[in-house]
C-alpha cells in the first residue's frame, strides 16, 4: 500500500493554481495530477474492499442486504478517512474534481464484485470446509 | 450468554478440505494468472508505432482551441482577441482552425490494420474466457464447491449448478463453473495490486484522467475509431467565436484589498498613510512621490518642460 506521507506530498503538489477558484468560475486542476491522485484513492478502496469482503466472509456475514450494508459502511468508513487525510491540507476540491459529499460514495460499484468475491471466497473457507 | 458460533450452523453442508485445497484455490489462482498474463502480453504486443503527426498536429490545435475558450477569462482582450485570431481568422486571413482538406469521420471498416488490432484483442480476451470455462468443466464437474453467503431463488439453480444433480441442494450451492465466473470477475483489484508499476498501469492511469479530471492525459486519446475532425473543428470555430470574454484581473486591486481599498480621491495621501509596507520608488528607480514625501525635481518642474 502506498506510504501515506508519501501520498500527502504527491497531492500536496496536485493543484496548480489553488487561487483560480477566485478568478474563474471552474476550478482548474493539473490533468496528469488529477490522473495520479485518482489512481491512489481506486488503490486504496480496491484493497478496502478485499479485506472487507474477507473479513464479512470470515465473521459469517450472510443475506444479501447485511453484506451490502457492510460494504457501504467500509467504503463510507475509507472515503471519510481519506478525506480526513486531504481536509488537514486543504479541500477535496483541490485534489479531485469532486465535492466531498460526492466523494464519500464515489465509484462504490468498481469495488463491488471484488468485495462479493472475498466474501464468498471468506466464507466458504470458514464456514463450509 | 453464549460465544457466537463461528463454523459450521445446522444448515450449512460440510465439505471435504480436499475440494478446497484442489478446487477453489487452483481455480484462482489459475484465473489471476491468466489475468495477469493477458494484461502483460497486451502491454507487450501493443508496439511502438509512432503517430501520424498531421493528425497529432490537428488533436492539438484543437486542444488548445479548447483551452483557449476555458481560460480566455485569466488573460487581457487584446491577448485573448490575438489569439483567437489564430484560430478563427479574421479579415482576409484563414486562421488555423479553418485548414482545408481536412479529413472527415474516419470510416473505421476502411482501415483494415486498425480492425485487426481490435479485433484480435477481442478475440483473445474471449478466447481465454472459454478456454477457462472449458477447463473448469472438465476437471471440476459435478462438484460443489463454494456457498454464496446469500440466498438464491431456485431458478438460479440451472445457471450456477450445472452438472450437479441434486434438485433439493440450495441454490446457494455452486460449482466450478459459477465460482471461475465470480473469480474472472472480482480479481481484477487483485490483479490490479500484483501488477502496480509502470507497464499495465498507464493505460489505467489513462481512464482514470479521463473520469476523475475530464481532461485527458496529454491532450487527447491516441487514435479513436471514427474521430471526425472537420466537424470538431468547426465545433471549435463556432464555440470560439461565441465566446465572450471578461477580463477576470479586471476589478482584481478591489477584491485583494477589500476594506483597505482607497475610496478618498487623495491617491497620495492615502499612499502615505496605508500600513503596508510599499515599494520604495528608489529601488526601482522611477520618479513618483516617494514615501516620505520629499518630490523629484522633474515633477516640480513646469509642465512646459524646462
Amino acid at each position: 500500500m502506498m506510504d501515506p506521507s508519501m501520498m500527502q506530498a504527491q497531492m500536496a503538489a496536485s493543484s496548480s493554481n489553488p487561487e483560480s477558484n477566485d478568478l474563474s468560475s471552474r476550478s482548474q486542476l493539473f490533468s496528469p495530477a488529477v490522473a495520479h491522485n485518482a489512481q491512489i484513492v481506486e488503490h486504496v478502496r480496491g484493497l478496502m474492499s478485499i479485506f472487507a469482503g474477507a473479513a464479512a466472509g470470515v465473521l459469517g456475514v450472510t443475506g444479501i442486504i447485511q453484506g451490502a450494508c457492510v460494504f457501504i459502511i467500509f467504503h463510507i468508513l475509507t472515503s471519510l478517512g481519506l478525506l480526513a487525510k486531504i481536509k488537514l491540507t486543504g479541500k477535496v476540491s483541490n485534489y479531485l474534481p469532486t465535492k466531498w459529499y460526492a466523494f464519500l460514495v464515489a465509484d462504490a460499484a468498481n469495488h463491488l464484485l471484488s468485495f462479493l468475491l472475498f466474501w464468498t471466497m471468506g466464507y466458504t473457507l470458514i464456514h463450509i470446509y | 450468554m453464549q460465544p457466537p458460533t463461528l463454523g459450521h450452523s445446522s444448515r450449512d453442508l460440510l465439505l471435504d478440505p480436499a475440494i478446497r485445497n484442489w478446487g477453489v484455490l487452483p481455480i484462482l489462482v489459475f484465473v489471476l494468472c491468466i489475468n495477469l498474463l493477458r494484461a502483460y502480453l497486451t502491454h507487450l504486443g501493443k508496439g511502438n508505432k509512432p503517430p501520424e503527426i498531421d493528425d497529432l498536429r490537428r488533436r492539438q490545435v484543437l486542444a488548445r482551441a479548447d483551452r483557449l475558450r476555458a481560460n480566455g477569462n485569466n488573460i487581457h482582450k487584446a491577448g485573448f482577441e490575438a489569439r483567437k485570431a489564430w484560430f478563427v481568422g479574421k479579415d482576409e486571413q484563414e486562421g488555423a482552425l479553418s485548414e482545408e482538406g481536412v479529413p472527415g469521420a474516419v470510416n473505421p471498416m476502411s482501415n483494415p490494420m486498425g480492425m485487426m488490432e481490435m479485433v484480435k484483442g477481442q478475440a483473445y480476451f474471449g478466447m481465454t474466457q472459454m478456454g477457462m470455462m472449458q477447463f473448469s468443466e472438465m476437471f471440476f464437474a459435478g462438484f460443489v464447491l463454494v456457498k454464496i453467503p446469500f440466498a438464491l431463488t431456485a431458478s438460479f439453480k440451472g445457471m450456477l449448478q450445472r452438472g450437479i444433480e441434486l434438485s433439493t441442494l440450495d441454490a446457494s450451492y455452486v460449482s466450478a463453473t459459477s465460482w471461475m465466473f465470480l473469480v474472472a470477475f472480482g480479481v481484477k483489484d487483485l490483479q490490479r495490486l500484483f501488477s502496480f508499476d509502470d507497464g499495465p498501469m498507464k493505460e489505467e492511469a489513462r481512464v482514470y484522467a479521463l473520469q476523475a479530471g475530464g481532461v485527458p492525459l496529454g491532450g487527447g486519446p491516441p487514435a479513436p475509431m471514427g474521430f471526425d475532425c472537420a466537424k470538431m473543428y468547426s465545433a471549435a470555430k463556432g464555440g470560439l467565436d461565441m465566446t465572450r470574454h471578461r477580463f477576470a484581473l479586471e476589478d482584481v486591486e478591489k477584491r485583494l484589498l477589500g476594506d483597505r481599498y482607497p475610496t478618498s480621491l487623495s491617491a497620495t495621501e492615502t499612499f502615505l498613510t496605508m500600513e503596508t509596507p510599499t515599494i520604495r520608488s528608489s529601488n526601482l528607480g522611477v520618479t513618483g512621490p516617494t514615501h516620505t514625501g520629499v518630490r523629484h525635481r522633474s515633477q516640480t518642474s513646469n509642465a512646459k518642460g524646462k
